[in-house]
């Protein structure tokens, strides 16, 4: 439970599982929503991965995450994000063509 | 033995499968040996019995969403599975919170009517929510 609430401290981790709450996507689909480099979001991924809130399949030459969440760890997503618990520290609507510029 | 991801999965599904079998089943021993004391009366025993079990249920529904995902076939499979999942894992745990709530409190008449109701219900909004997921799926891959 431990790697659970460290996976959901982080905005950008949450971010991620918001998007992932969607549909599955890629890793590259992910990162372009994030002002990070792929290195970072691949370690963000990992943290995630080792939480087990989510989970990598190749499909044909993509890897794709999906969400890998308990009701519980559902709530808990959308009461962190209620409650805005550490916003702020990133600006994840920002796309990697803007910090580029 | 063996560090296939998959087998693990499963072994980890089917302990904790078993540790809450044993709880209902512990639990139920003790209530009629309760009963067999006189420390409790049958109405009790049918109460606590069934708030046990829905309790129970409710926790492994919290699990199913993570239970469910094995490797999709496709990328339309894993966005309706892992909608299909999510809804249902959500309306059957709700729903069994509700059977042991309407248990632990309700008069007996109402508990026995409306926990079915509840559970039946959330099976309906899984399975129809499940149907028009597919259909909707479907629809825009034709697209």
């Amino acid at each position: 439970m431990n790697s659970v609430f460290k996976a959901l401290a982080d905005p950008t981790r949450r971010k991620v599982l918001e998007l992932l709450r969607q549909r599955p996507m890629s890793a590259g689909e992910l990162s372009e929503q994030f002002p990070v480099s792929r290195p970072t979001m691949s370690a963000h991924f990992a943290v995630l991965r080792e939480a087990d809130l989510i989970e990598s399949n190749k499909i044909g030459t993509s890897i794709i995450y999906q969400l890998k969440l308990s009701v519980l760890e559902d709530a808990l997503l959308s009461f962190t994000e209620l409650f805005g618990i550490g916003a702020g520290k990133t600006q994840p609507k920002q796309t990697r063509e803007g910090v580029d510029e | 033995m063996s560090d296939n991801p998959n087998l693990l999965r499963t072994r980890k599904q089917i302990v904790f499968s078993l540790k809450l079998a044993a709880v209902m089943l512990g639990g139920s021993l003790l209530l009629v040996l309760a009963r067999k004391q006189g420390w409790v009366d049958a109405e009790h025993v049918l109460r606590a019995n069934n708030v046990i079990l829905g309790l129970a249920l409710a926790a492994f529904s919290n699990a199913t969403p993570k239970m469910l995902n094995g490797p999709p076939r496709s990328l339309h499979h894993a966005t309706l599975a892992q909608a299909a999942g999510r809804v249902s894992g959500w309306t059957m745990t709700v729903a069994f919170l509700i059977w042991a709530a309407l248990w632990a409190f309700a008069p007996r008449e109402y508990a026995t009517i409306l926990s079915v109701a509840a559970v039946v219900a959330s099976v309906v909004v899984s399975i129809g929510y499940a149907v028009w997921k597919s259909a909707a799926c479907r629809a825009s891959k034709s697209d």
